[in-house]
């Protein structure tokens, strides 16, 4: 990547604009071209997903060694493994041989990864263990030991998610992370034994740019009354449009951005619904703000930058159902300037009662992943937003993303990073696209 | 005879590989015993590497997966069809002894399939599927 | 039915029972490419069990692939209402256009269910679909219903639908399978 003094990337894209008209946040603009555009996908994963810690699992799919599940990293395929050792590391899943890709199934358990073209194979912390016809090499030709699975480049574990990065000079995770765990603490780090994912991850491809994903993740809370109308009407949310704004939009840091947003006043909406009997672990594992936090709220939505969303929503599956809440982790992989595959995860907290488990995983397939009663609707929207802003016309005239910016935040707010009152709002978008622009335009942009 | 490891570093269900001269020997622990077969598998002639045994006490080849006895040097699933060679080995003084009797002399170069006029043996052509 | 169904389990094409649970099949298909989804409901038992679960790309040691525990749909007669009532709210957007699908169910076998007058019915399907202007989206697999006697009809009791695909190439399930 070209830089200049001043620690920016090339701004210009190849017509002469400037990826800096792309996105103002003081005028609350975003261009139009940001979106379903071939080139712009291509900078983001040169400069967003290739430096980014990305999402790539959770360890409880991983129970034990040998176990593996395939994914991708900035578009790249790679495949976590644990090794004999209880580790799990992530490598670029191509042989070095002729780059053949070496383990083929979503999921499986191996003692070595195979190579299928010419029996190379790899252990499970991905050194390579033997080539075929080693004795055809001359000697010393063959450095086994460099030639092992590429690894990636860093791999840490936050609160039992598995991120990476293929970025040598990416801070650590957590400082990457930063004040964003401290809300992340609330939904993962809650319990004595964490969470866990049920099952396996739902995915499936939508025709979008995975940045509509990411927006409405952004704990966009104001579309709810007419997005999801049909689930109002079903009185399966209040009715009055009103009835969600209440709370807060928050800017933890840089681009992890969530909503926070009470129940009515009622104790069944405290603690976002979660079982009473883990109130004593919320007790031990949290501190008094994450606590009060917890306990004043039924509602959370949010990203961590750039691409991993999470939910934590009480919701009513079925008519007459009860109101239950769920907690999905939900990746937007972008596999085009037009497309994007995502991978949606139910987690339950290891500790929660049978009962709850089953009431939490039946309101969230009902609600969201592809069938879901809500996300549904979300996806319409998604697909035909990416569409029209595609248009030559369309792109003349940018998006407008000014609500609730005469709102200053709340200094009484006990959480970390800016806290705007309210959770109608589109301060969270725009701290979004503010650090889009930064990851898209400057050479550190982990530095504030 | 001769000593290779010391007894004490062998984990009960595991193998390690010694080199004895020329000979490439695997050396496999199970329970209170001591095995010793070649280390080299049958099928295409890769090393077999050191580590846990594989479940049933068997040792499992890297490359194509053959598993093999370490007791008799069987072979219990393929695609190798041919046994590992067994050698006597017992612990004396705490330390595994391996006798590789001739093995361990270097040997004449075996041709190697690039070997001017080497040709495929047919031997095992035509054998029924394991 | 199960993988031990022998050939001789199963009941004769055009026997009486075979019959009543194709022809229920071809009907539920028109009752749902019609979109006459109370029709439908009313061919749904009371305990009705219907599920879609998760399908992963696994190899054939590890055998089908179905997710223990996840499920693309997991359903009852009160959430298929549901989805049903849903869709007469007229803001139901994923179907206001709606779709236009097709069901086409063949491969019908049948065999008689663990209860008296219980029906086990698997069939082939593939549903295609298509709204607006947008190119096709096909959903396949198999179903595996049961079918139970209630008077003269026959009512859905049990419907497990087994996917072929592991990603979901549609966008989303806003029709029922
Ligand atoms: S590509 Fe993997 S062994 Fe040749
Ligand atoms: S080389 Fe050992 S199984 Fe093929
Ligand atoms: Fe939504």
């Amino acid at each position: 990547m070209a830089v200049n003094p001043a620690g920016l990337l090339d701004l210009s894209l190849a017509d002469g604009v400037e990826l800096t008209q792309l996105i103002d946040e003081p005028g609350a603009h975003i261009s139009r071209r940001i979106y379903g555009n071939d080139e712009i996908f291509e900078l983001e994963q040169d400069r967003i997903f290739r430096r980014a810690w990305n999402f790539l699992g959770h360890v409880s799919e991983l129970p034990n060694p040998g176990d593996y599940v395939t994914r991708d990293l900035a578009g790249e395929p790679v495949v976590l493994i644990r090794g004999d050792d209880g580790e799990i590391r992530a490598f670029l899943n191509s042989c070095r041989h002729r780059g053949m890709r070496v383990c083929r199934a979503d999921r499986d358990n191996v003692s070595y990864m195979r190579c299928v073209y010419h029996g190379w194979s790899y252990s499970r912390s991905g050194d390579l263990v033997t080539a075929f016809a080693e004795e055809l090499y001359d000697p010393g030709r063959l450095r086994k030991e460099e030639l092992g699975l590429i690894p990636v480049t860093q791999v840490a574990i936050y609160r039992g998610v598995i991120f990476g990065t293929w970025d040598a000079e990416a801070p650590p995770l957590e400082e990457y992370l930063g004040d964003m765990r401290f809300y992340l603490d609330l939904f993962l780090g809650r319990t004595d034994g964490g969470t866990e994912v049920v099952g396996a991850p739902q995915v499936w491809d939508v025709s979008t740019d995975w940045k509509f994903c990411a927006d409405n993740f952004t704990g966009d809370n104001f579309h709810l009354y007419t997005a999801h109308g049909s689930v109002v009407d079903l009185g399966m949310l209040p009715p009055d449009p009103m009835s969600l704004s209440y709370g807060y939009l928050v800017r933890a840091q840089g681009g992890h951005v969530l909503h926070l947003v009470p129940g009515p006043p009622d104790p069944s909406f405290e603690y976002f619904g979660l079982p009473r009997d883990l109130v004593p672990q919320f007790e031990r594992n949290l501190d008094s703000v994450q606590l009060g936090l917890l306990k004043d709220h039924a509602w959370s939505v949010g990203t961590v930058f750039p691409n991993l969303s999470f939910m934590q929503v009480m919701v009513q599956g079925d008519i007459g159902g009860p109101n239950v809440t769920f907690l999905s982790l939900r990746a937007w992989m972008p596999t085009s300037a037009t497309t994007t595959r995502v991978f949606s995860y139910l987690l339950l907290d290891r500790d929660a009662p049978e009962q709850f488990r089953r009431d939490s995983y039946e309101a969230y397939v009902r609600t969201f992943g592809p069938s879901g009663i809500f996300e549904q609707d979300d996806m319409e929207n998604w697909e035909d937003c990416t569409r029209v802003n595609k248009g030559k016309i369309a792109q003349r005239h940018g998006l407008h993303h000014g609500m609730g910016l005469h709102l200053e935040p709340d200094p009484s707010f006990p959480g970390p990073g800016q806290a705007w009152p309210g959770s109608y709002g589109e301060r969270t978008q725009l701290s979004f696209y503010g650090e889009w622009l930064k990851w898209m335009t400057h050479e550190r942009p982990w530095a504030s | 005879m001769e000593p290779t490891v010391p007894f004490a570093s062998l984990e009960p269900g595991s193998c390690v590989v010694h080199q004895i001269g020329a000979a490439k020997v695997l050396i496999a622990r199970i329970g209170d015993t001591v095995h010793a077969t070649s280390a080299i598998c049958t099928h295409a002639r890769v090393e077999l590497a050191a580590g846990p045994l594989a479940p049933g006490c068997l040792v499992e080849c890297p490359m194509h997966g053959a598993l093999f006895s370490p007791v008799d040097g069987s072979v219990h699933e393929g695609p190798a069809v041919t046994a590992l060679k067994t050698y006597p080995a017992r612990v004396v003084d705490g330390v595994v002894h391996v006798d590789v009797g001739e093995d361990g002399a270097a040997r004449p170069a075996t041709p190697s399939p690039s070997t001017p006029g080497a040709r495929p043996s047919l031997a095992s052509w035509g054998r029924p599927a394991r | 039915m199960s993988e031990t169904t022998t050939a001789a389990e199963l009941l004769p094409v055009g026997s009486d029972d075979y019959s009543r649970a194709a022809l229920f099949l071809y009907r539920e298909a028109q009752l749902l490419d019609d979109a006459r989804f109370e029709d439908w409901l009313e061919t749904l038992h009371d305990e009705l069990v219907y599920e879609m679960p998760v399908r992963q790309s696994v190899m054939p040691k590890d055998g089908t692939g179905f997710v223990d525990g996840m499920t693309f749909l997991t359903e009852t007669r009160n959430s298929l209402l549901t989805r049903v009532r849903r869709l007469q709210t007229e803001q139901a957007w994923a179907e206001q256009p709606g779709s236009r699908t097709r069901h086409l169910v063949a491969n019908v076998l049948v065999e008689r269910g663990a209860a008296e007058g219980e029906l086990n019915v698997t069939s082939a399907f593939l549903v295609t679909r298509t709204r607006a202007d947008l190119p096709y989206d096909f959903f396949s697999g198999e179903r595996r219903d049961v079918l139970a006697r209630d008077g003269e009809r026959l009512l859905l009791k049990r419907r497990q639908i087994l996917f072929d695909q592991t990603v979901m190439k549609s966008y989303n399930l806003s029709i029922f399978l």
